[in-house]
């Protein structure tokens, strides 16, 4: 139940139906608020009186009613209550909350980089391209990330990852990415920094890979401002998204080459033409 | 977060990445919040805290409130919503 503590005005939860002050401190504060009304109107009482006043003078000094605010009242407190007393007055006020200066460092250059906004930026025709770069590189920025804070990591599956961003970089929808597209650079040096990593280590089954904080920070901002705009996937789907894209690929490059050749002459037909040409020459 | 009640003392598990684990000591410290380290995720890089305080203080409650919105943060922007252990489905 809630109560009013009759000395602060503070609200406070009672744990009894008759506890009136919210804590010892007040109620000790309380009592010396009461003695020193007592005391005046015991000096008032005594205004005309002028032995008793004396006595009163001499036994209470005029002083009293300054000192007794500044009774400094810690030293009646139980060890119990100590704590509760200390915070229960002026540091529950001036609580200062501490910041994560990395987090709070991260949401302002993603609001930095908001102003420009090359997520309001229409892409267009491109859009398509951007978005599945752009969900298939959030994917495995997460992957990286995870598989850093990792105690050790099998190599093949390092590899695996850094495969991932090679056929990234080499897919047709990289190269036709817009100029102003912000990841391009980023994913190229992610690419060959993990790349550097898999060919120092290659001899071993497993390693301990674990990134420098300040890139971690770059990868999580990235990471955080794909979030806000593409869906995720997980590597599973990304593989089997991967997978199928080079079967596209591959049919793509089947259709041109055919349509190369079909407007190739062959051989056969040049020297028919050739042949034809000089019987026209001739009977000219 | 798990919570064991006793009278106004609580004791509450958290788990603490090590990025922000520095700002959560800070605070512990200042807020001299009763704790004990009960487990490390080494494949996270996370650890396990019981941290015990009293309800009725509003220091404590303070403290709490500024350990939950740190790691509130931080989750946001790590997008750590899953338990998944295989990092291949998560």
């Amino acid at each position: 139940m809630l109560h009013e503590c009759p000395y602060c005005q503070q609200e406070f939860k009672a744990n009894r139906k008759d506890k009136i002050y919210c804590s010892n401190s007040c109620k000790q504060m309380a009592f010396i608020k009461r003695q020193e009304n007592t005391i005046g109107f015991v000096a008032n009482k005594n205004q005309n009186d002028n032995t008793k006043r004396q006595v009163f003078e001499t036994f209470v000094p005029q002083k009293v009613n300054p000192s007794i605010e500044k009774i400094d009242v810690s030293g009646l407190k139980t060890k119990e209550n100590k704590r509760e007393s200390l915070f229960h007055e002026d540091d529950e006020e001036n609580y200062v909350p501490v910041r994560c200066k990395w987090i709070d460092e991260l949401y302002n250059k993603f609001d930095e980089r908001g102003k420009d906004s090359w997520l309001k930026t229409l892409y267009g025709e491109k859009e398509k391209r951007v978005e599945w770069i752009s969900i298939h590189y959030r994917c495995l920025l997460d992957c990286v990330i995870r598989v850093s804070e990792m105690k050790s990591v099998e190599w093949a599956d390092l590899a695996e990852l850094t495969n991932g961003l090679t056929f990234l970089i080499t897919s047709i929808y990289f190269k036709e990415l817009p100029e102003d597209y912000p990841f391009t650079k980023d994913i190229i040096l992610l690419r060959d920094k993990l790349k550097c990593f898999c060919l120092e280590t290659q001899d071993e089954e497993y390693v301990q890979f674990s990134l420098k904080f300040s890139t971690k920070k770059d990868l999580i901002l990235q990471r955080y401002e794909l979030s806000t705009v593409y869906s995720k996937i997980n590597f599973n789907q990304l593989q089997l998204a991967f997978k199928t894209e080079i079967n596209k690929q591959k049919t793509k490059l089947k259709q041109e080459q055919e349509a190369i050749q079909s407007t190739k002459e062959k051989p056969w037909q040049a020297k028919y033409r050739a042949l034809k040409r000089q019987q026209q020459d001739g009977k000219n | 977060m798990k919570q064991n009640k006793n009278k106004n003392h609580i004791s509450e598990t958290y788990t603490v990445p090590t990025d922000v684990m520095l700002e959560i000591a800070q605070i512990i410290v200042q807020a001299d919040l009763p704790h004990e380290i009960i487990g490390v995720k080494e494949n996270k890089r996370q650890v396990v805290l019981e941290i015990s305080y009293q309800a009725d203080l509003r220091f404590h409650q303070q403290a709490i409130d500024n350990i939950t919105d740190i790691l509130r943060e931080y989750q946001v922007l790590c997008n750590e919503d899953t338990e998944n252990i295989n990092w291949r489905e998560s």
